[in-house]
Parts: structure tokens; sequence; C-alpha cells
């Protein structure tokens, strides 16, 4: 289902022709990264900035930058950006919001969540009415600004500036340019210590070494207002930390480093999703009491999980700060029991403090059930509310930065397996049966079924309209006059989900179909165009053809003697010489034993014209396919190639131009000469059926080359990250088969990405396209050599 | 000649602890003269297992580390120049066979399948040693017995043993063993108190479980018990985990810090 620009022609009447101009050339790219809903949005944002009146080259800004935004945090938030630019129209000017728009896609990259890139919006938008002349001078330093601030901190800065200087406009935007010293002072405060980005991977890594299982954490914009970061808290399984930590350095003692910290956090939850397995009822509990039972449950997981990890307690004493002279506020309390429960050398004498240890201690073989964390805090809120201290919920805190919010328990959910997967996951599997004329002819056809329908019945033989044989239909049969294009059976394949880190069973369908044959001129006229390259290459294959038995001489121990050189050495020994030792030969069998399938990524943007030039990706694509396959039949080796494009979940489709058995005649270069680029890339699916194809293969080296021009991405799929995670997933998965995959890009931004999903050394990033025909053979001999 | 054989004799008991009926199980296969294959992780014990039946059922061990480029003449013996011509020489396997000894094939997927097949006839009924070159049929010593190892976990499916090399013996499993065994192994070997031997093995545990979610392999029992010689050497325990089991197994830094980290949760 291809997008065309002509199709929102009524939005875009009223764009100048230079916008428009701009809108064409950046149509491939936003029909990659939108869906069609996204597309409408994108197009009504761009009429509406249009509608400001502010010139053409805002609205082009916008045409540039939005799709970038999609890129780096998903599309929902365009309609946003859009809202907010209008919405600033009227108190600042077009050059302003034309910067705003430019650095967006920045500050997306930067924040990498669209919750915060919106947190984002709504603080430009406080800033505007507090400092409108600092605002452009701030958008300039942006990724500086976003290089050693939070969110969090960014706003904090630029508050403190905006009072400070809140008339003197002069030094307003000295400060927002970053050249006053106070201005480089606040932002040396707020610097931002550890970034979870940074550092996620290894926290995963030390959490999946501990409990065996898979955490999954996201980032959460620290606090606005004060330095306060945001709570660490869980919900929904996901562990939310705080998307920076400071060095926790309280006085007159050794710091902690951010990361010490972001450890100490993701293990604390960690201990509560895998300790409290059921609620605590808060039913009939004020909220002295939950506050006490917080406090206990927390001690209650972290003394199980100090049971099998001891050294975990020298992390979490570290955190905690809390001394004898606090004793004047409920909070006061509870932070130092908190640290008494945990931290034996801890010294306190308070008589409610020694009660509470004594309680925690007696109940030391029970810990195993949370019903004990509710007795005991029960009891410690009745003792403390002796002391006739009030209780303050707002401001009764507890101070150890690592601790969560605690609202896992309260308002606990059992993460049931079943439920999700019924929740999402109909696997619904495509029946497909082959019945005889008589039940065909009686069976109702579903007008309205589509691809996707449950039940599709197949007649082995021709069927023919029988009331008017040889009449009007001239004797066709129902195929000839309205049938569509036979496909295979459906390929059930499962995909990734690592938002809930499962696998989503027989989520997705690849269907083969047959590749229609083209002009077999195409393919001559390619074999004439790369004669040089072809020529320049025969000596570099011919050196990797299979010689058959070669004998290795000269050797000290080989299998049999070379008797040559046994000659050789005798008559040394007779003449007295020393002799040479390596009279020895081998015999060694020289084989290969490689199986190559070549993935090509057929989606729309392959017939993207090659900048300056006048042919597509995919006419590159299949220049470098005619090469490489020339090479490869050369040299020996059974390879295949194939083709994927996706229009959904539901449908995979999956082309084969060459199979591993057929010979490189006219058949598959026909079939080359006839392929043609449409709809997305799922790429996870089609690597796995792929891998299905090479397991059938005996060879014991089995590659796999995929050619792509972007990222993986369909037209159901809104969060970016879900098909990468899925395409790494399907990597991993064939290469438990023996499978070797190796990915040539051919978007020149693809680095990042591209070494995540296929790891550091499995990608190759081609920057000058029009050289793809070249390197893929080079490639091919350079992996196989 | 049998002194060309006694070289290989264990003269002391090695030491080894069964976990579970697998000293059995290869006496009762020795007994009929089964051909044996063990299977399982590196450093999980395979090769002392070996040495320790061999002390148990009194007979030499000639061990023969197989590697890509190795030969069936590397196996089977070659001639060799000598004053008077040429002069044959034995290899590990056929001096095996003769003389009646075990013979131990250590990570044998790694020999190419070529090289693997010249043991075929030994280990089916005919129990006899072609030596083609020499125009010789060795017939095996009846106390003759082959044993080999291999480690099914990193070579995935790229190495494999062929069906008719791997049906023609007995396997035995070996993983590593209990937290409790295990902690007993590491403290014998290794000369650490139990305690820390109990903390290495809780190291090693936590570093299984990222087996195939970074690492390869998990850390070895023998890798600990290098851990635990150092510790008892008075190194201190962070460093020698540092240096014995950190360092070596992975080269991916957030995977390192991952298990320092980890190593740091015991001591």
């Amino acid at each position: 289902m291809s997008i065309n620009l002509a199709d929102y022609a009524e939005l875009l009447e009223d764009l100048s022709p230079h916008s428009q101009e701009a809108l064409k050339a950046n149509w491939h790219e936003a029909t990659k990264v939108f869906s069609p809903r996204g597309l409408d949005n994108y197009l009504k944002g761009a009429a509406a900035i249009r509608g400001l009146g502010k010139g053409d080259s805002l609205v082009e800004t916008w045409i540039e930058e939005a799709p970038m935004v999609a890129k780096e945090v998903g599309e929902d938030v365009v309609g946003d950006l859009a809202a907010a630019s209008l919405m600033l129209a009227s108190r600042t000017s077009g050059a302003v919001i034309e910067l705003l728009l430019a650095t967006s896609a920045t500050a997306a990259n930067r924040l990498g969540d669209a919750e915060l890139f919106l947190k984002y919006l709504q603080f430009i938008n406080t800033l505007i009415s507090q400092a409108p002349r600092g605002v452009r001078p701030m958008l300039d330093k942006l990724e500086v600004l976003f290089q050693q601030l939070t969110l969090g901190g960014l706003r904090r800065w630029a508050l403190w500036g905006a009072h400070a200087h809140r008339t003197n406009y002069e030094e307003q935007i000295r400060y927002f340019s970053l050249d006053s010293k106070e201005s480089l002072a606040m932002l040396q405060k707020e610097r931002k210590g550890t970034l979870l980005v940074d550092v996620q991977r290894r926290i995963n890594m030390y959490l999946r070494a501990l409990w065996a299982r898979d955490f999954f954490m996201r980032p959460t914009s620290g606090d606005f207002e004060t330095r306060e970061g945001y709570r660490p808290y869980i919900e929904d399984y996901l562990l939310h930390l705080p998307d920076a930590f400071d060095d926790f350095a309280p006085e007159d003692r050794e710091p902690v480093s951010g990361l010490e910290l972001y450890r100490a956090t993701a293990a604390h939850c960690a201990a509560h999703v895998v300790e409290t397995k059921h609620p605590i009822s808060a039913e009939a509990l004020n909220p002295m009491q939950m506050a006490l039972i917080s406090v206990i449950e927390d001690a209650r997981v972290e003394a199980l999980s100090i049971r099998r990890f001891p050294g975990l307690k020298q992390i979490w004493c570290k955190l905690h700060t809390a001394t004898p002279d606090m004793n004047t506020s409920v909070g006061g309390y509870l932070n130092r029991l908190a640290r008494a429960l945990l931290d034996e050398s801890y010294q306190d004498n308070d008589a409610w403090i020694i009660e509470a240890r004594s309680l925690f201690a007696l109940a030391q073989d029970r810990l195993d059930n949370n019903h004990t964390s509710w007795e005991v805090g029960v009891q410690l809120a009745h003792s403390l509310s002796q002391k006739r201290i009030a209780f303050n919920p707002r401001t009764d805190l507890l101070d150890a930065p690592y601790r969560d919010d605690n609202r896992y328990f309260w308002e606990f959910e059992e993460f049931d397996f079943n439920k999700a997967a019924n929740a999402g996951y109909e696997s619904v599997k495509q029946v497909r049966k082959y019945v005889s004329a008589i039940e065909m002819a009686n069976e109702v056809d579903v007008e309205n079924a589509g691809e996707d329908a449950e039940e599709v019945w197949v007649l082995d033989t021709e069927l023919f309209p029988y009331e008017n044989i040889g009449e009007e239909s001239g004797g066709k049969s129902y195929n000839e006059l309205e049938g569509k294009e036979p496909v295979s059976d459906p390929f059930h394949y499962s995909e990734w989900d690592y938002q809930i880190q499962l696998e989503r069973p027989a989520w997705a369908t690849v269907l083969e179909k047959r590749a229609k044959s083209g002009d077999l001129q195409i393919i001559e006229a390619i074999t004439a165009q790369y004669k040089r390259e072809i020529h320049r290459m025969k000596f570099l294959l011919d050196a990797m053809q299979p010689q058959g038995v070669q004998r290795i001489r000269r050797l000290e121990d080989g299998d049999e003697i070379d008797i040559n050189a046994a000659i050789a050495s005798f008559t040394d020994i007779r003449l007295g010489n020393q002799p040479d030792p390596r009279i020895m030969m081998r015999s060694v069998r020289k084989i290969r034993d490689f199986s190559i399938l070549v993935l090509l990524d057929l989606s729309e943007s392959t017939n993207e014209i090659v900048q300056d030039q006048d042919y597509s990706v995919l006419d590159l694509t299949r220049q470098a396919c005619v090469l490489l396959a020339d090479a490869i039949s050369k040299v020996g080796d059974p390879f295949a190639i194939h083709g994927f494009c996706s229009d959904g979940r539901h449908d995979v489709e999956y082309i084969r131009f060459k199979d591993f058995d057929q010979h490189w005649n006219e058949t598959p270069k026909a079939k080359l000469a006839g392929m043609t680029g449409q709809r997305s890339t799922r790429m996870g699916a089609a690597i796995r059926h792929a891998g299905h194809h090479l397991n059938l293969q005996r060879s014991s080296k089995k590659l796999l080359i995929v050619i792509t021009d972007g990222e993986p991405a369909d037209v159901d799929v809104r969060d970016p990250q879900y098909l990468r995670f899925d395409t790494k997933k399907a990597v991993e998965e064939v290469a438990k088969n023996g499978i070797v995959t190796y990915c040539m890009s051919l978007d020149p931004r693809a680095d990042q990405y591209v070494s995540r999903i296929f790891g550091q050394k499995n990608y190759m990033v081609v920057d000058h396209v029009e050289r793809l025909p070249e390197k893929l053979p080079l490639l091919y001999a350079g992996l196989t050599r | 000649m049998s002194t060309i054989v006694d070289q290989y004799r264990i003269s002391q008991e090695p030491y080894y602890r069964s976990v579970a009926d697998e000293v059995a199980l290869f006496e009762a296969a020795y007994s009929v003269r089964m051909p044996m294959m063990l299977k399982g992780p590196t450093g999980c014990g395979k090769t002392r297992f070996v040495e320790y039946m061999a002390y148990k059922l009194d007979r030499p061990l000639i061990t023969v580390a197989c590697n890509e480029d190795m030969t069936a003449s590397d196996l089977v013996g070659r001639f060799l120049l000598s004053a008077q011509g040429t002069e044959w020489q034995d290899g590990p396997l056929a001096i095996a066979a003769r003389h009646g000894a075990i013979c131990y094939l250590d990570e044998v997927v790694e020999a190419r399948q070529d090289t693997t097949v010249v043991i075929h006839p030994l280990t089916d009924n005919r129990r006899v040693l072609p030596l083609e070159k020499k125009g010789e049929l060795v017939h095996a010593h009846p106390d003759f017995q082959i044993v080999i190892s291999y480690n099914p976990g990193y070579q995935s499916l790229m190495k494999d043993l062929k069906q008719s090399t791997k049906q023609r013996f007995g396997g035995l499993d070996f993983t590593y063993p209990e937290h409790d065994i295990e902690t007993e192994i590491v403290a014998h070997e290794s000369g650490a108190s139990a305690e820390m031997a109990d903390k290495l093995v809780s190291i090693a545990e936590r570093s299984r479980n990222l087996k195939g979610h970074g690492l390869d392999e998990g850390l070895s029992t023998r890798m600990l018990i290098y851990a635990g010689s150092l510790i008892a050497k008075g190194v201190n325990p962070q460093a020698a985990c540092r240096v014995a089991l950190v360092r070596p197994i992975t080269d991916d830094p957030d995977m390192r810090d991952a298990l320092d980290a980890a190593v740091t949760t015991f001591f």
C-alpha cells in the first residue's frame, strides 16, 4: 500500500511551491517513519504552521524536522510539537519557533522518551513567558546544554537565569548564551551525574547475574524544582529509575558514585519484584501505619536479598544517613528505623528503635511472607504514636535515595502470564483447507475476507463457472477471471516484545509469493556495464575456488614420507652433512562448505533515487545481486537470493528469486529483473524465514547477508524500538542454528542501530551507495575466505 | 615392551568427588569395554574423572588433545627415517590398543571428521586398528578402552560429531556440580576455607545466569579453584576474583563491570 503525496492535495494547496518542493524531497523519509495517521498529522501540522503566516522557511523546517523527531521518540509527539509551535506563535517571533523546530530532533535524541519530550515542550512554553529574550540564545546552545544537563537540570538552570535577570534583557541574553560567569557556575552546579542510558546495559547484566532473569528499566525525569530526583518506582513490571543520578556525597562520609547508586536502586527494586509475591491490603490502615509497613517491607525484602547476596548490604548501608539526633519528626524516626533494620553496626539507644529491632529479629524466620511486615508495621505504628509527634505524609519521607516509593505492593498486580497472553496474543493461525470441487461449489464465499482470513479453501483443480462454459467467459476458469497470484502456505513466526520481555507466539505471518519475471535484457545490460569489475574480480575468485587435494611438502610430521626429500636427506647423511629433518608430506583436501543466502529489503524506500544519479536504490541492489551471483556461481558455493517486504504483521511477503538448488541461468535472472520495491520492512520475521531456508541446507557454514536501506519498520508498529529489538532477537535465534548474519546497510546514518542489531563486527555501512555493486562480491569473498 | 605404557600409569589417586552414579556406570561400561563419551562444559571435571577412573581401574591413560590440524597419522602412527632406512612409530591410539591402555581423546569435535573415523573399527565389536601404511592389523588388547570428551555448548551446530561416530559410544553428561558439592570440591582443591569456597561458587552461579546473555560460558569449577588458590595464598579475595574469574572470561567492558559488581555482592 503505497502512500502518495497526491492523495493529500487539498491539505497542501496552501503551501508555496517552494515548500511543496521541500515536502516532495522529504516524502520518502516521512513515509518510512510515519503511519498513515501520523502522516495525516504531519501534513496537517504543515498546513497549520503555514496558516501562521510566518514565512516559508518555518514551514520547511517543520517538514524537515518532524520526521526526525518521530524517528527518535515515536510519532505520537508530532501533534504536540505542532500544537506547541502554534501556541508560541502569539508570543514570540517566527525565528524562535523555527529554532525550536530545528533543535527539536536534538532534544528528542537526547531525551529519548516521548513523555520527557512533551515535558520539554511544556518547559519551553513556560520559559517564553518568563524570559522571552533568553529562549533564542538557549536554543542555539541546546546541544551543548543537553550534553551536560538532564531535562530537570536544564529547567532549573534556565529558571534561575530567568529569575535573576527578570528585567535586565542584556544580562538575560548573556546568561542564556552561556557568556556570563554565573551562567557557567549554575551550569556546573546542575551538571548531571551518571546517566541511566549510559549505564543501563551494565545494570541489566548485573540484575541478570544476580537473579537469573531480566528486568526492564525505563528512565523517568528528575523533579524540576528541587534537586531531588523522582523516587524510583515500579509499575507495570518495569523499574522506573531516575534519568540521572548525581554522586551521593553526604557530609563527612565516603561518596557513592552514580553508577553504584544505580546498582543499589536497581537491586532494591528487583528485590521487591522478586520477593514481594502478594499485595498488601491498604484497607483500614492509616497513613502512619502504611508508612511503617513500607519501611518494614523494604527491610524484609532487603534482608531476604542479603541472605543470598551478602555484599548488597554494604552497598545499601552506605546510602543511609540517619542519626540518633533526628528525633523531632516522624520522618526522622522512619529513617532511623530503616537504617537500624539494615545496619546492625548503627548505634541507636532509642527505646522505640530497640523495640523495632527486636520485633524484626523475632520475625526472622517468617520473612518469606509479607504479612509479617503488616503485623510488625502496625505494632510499631502504635508504639510510635505514643511519642505524640504529628505525622505528615508529605514531608515525613525516607531519605535514602535508592528506595522506591513502594507503590508497587500497595497497588500490586500479579503478572499473570496467561492474562498477558490472552490480552494481546491471539495466535489465530490461518488454516488452509484442501477441498473437493463439490465442497467448494456448495460453500458460500465470505466477500469481505482479506489476506488474514481465518480459513482459506483451496481446490486442486481449476474450477470453471458452470452455467456459461464456453460462452462469454471464453472457457476461462475462475482463477483466470478473477484469481489472485497464489501464495504459499503461511509460515508463522513469533516476535519478541522487548517491553514485556516475552515472545509473542505466532505473531507475524510470512507468505511466500512468486516472483514476477522481468526483461532479461536488464541483467545482460548490467553484466555489460560492469565488465571491468567482473574481470578484476576474476583473479580473486579463482584463488577461492576449491583446489581439491593439495600436497603440503617439507613437514617434520606429515602423513607420508616425501620420497624426494627423504633421498636428499640420506644423501646428506652419507655425505656427513646435517640432513634436513623435514622429509614428510601431507595431503590436505581443500573444500569449501558454505551456503549463502542474500536477503534483500524490497520496501518502498528502495525506489528512492540515489542522490545526484538517475537510478534507484533498487536498481543498485539488483546490480549488486547480479555481480554477486556471478561471483558465487564461479566459485561454486550453493546460494540463494530472496527478498522481502511487509504490510503489517499478517502479511510479510517473501519472494524467492533464486533457490539453492537452482542454476544461475535465465529463470532466476529474469525474476531478478522483475524485482520491485513496495511496502515496509519487517525484518525479524524475514530473517527467521531465511533462517528456515538455510537450516534445510547441509553445509557446515551458513551465511545470511541482509541488504537493507533503512531500519526495521512496519505500518502497524509505532514504537521505533520494537522491531529493532525483535530483529536483534531474530539474529540471535538464527545464530543458534549456526547461521552467521551479516548486514550491509545503505543508510549512511545506520552505524548505531545496525551495530546494536547485528553485533559489533557483523555489519558494514556503505557510504557511497553507488559503489554497492562492487562492494558486495568483495564482502562475500572476505567473509568466506 | 610394557615400559612404554608404564609411563602413562597414574601412581597417585587423583581427587575426584563423585556427583551421582557416574563412577559405577563407568565401571560397568569398562567391564564390557564399551567406548564412552563425556559431555559437558569446559572445566567441569571431565578430564579429572577419566584420570580418576584410570587410577581406579589400574589402567594406563593416554590422553590426546585434539585440534583442527590433527590427522589420522597423528593418532595411528607414521614412518620415520632412521639410519637404516625407515622405521614405523606407533601413534598414541596404536600404543593404547596394543598395550591395553585407556585412550582419551579430549575435545574430539575439534578434530576433523576424516580423522575421527579412524577410531570406528576400534569402537565396535571388531576392536581392531588397521595400520594401512604398515600393512598391519592391530587387534586391540583386551583391556583397551576408548573415551572421548566434548563440550556441546560453544561449538553450536557448526561443529558436531557425525551420527555414525556418536552412536558408537555410551554417553555421560557432566555439568557443574550442585552448590554444596562444588563448594566441597573448590575448598579441597584450592585450600581455601569452606566459607570462601561457598562464596566463590555463588559468584560462579551468578555468571552462569548470564550464559547466553553476553557470556558464552559461565565460570567453570576450574576457574574457581584457581581463584580459591590465590585467596588461600593470601591474595585479597576481590583481587583474586578479578584476576582469576572476571578478567579471563570476558572482554566486554559492560559485562566486566557487571561481574565485578556481582563479586562485590559477596565480599
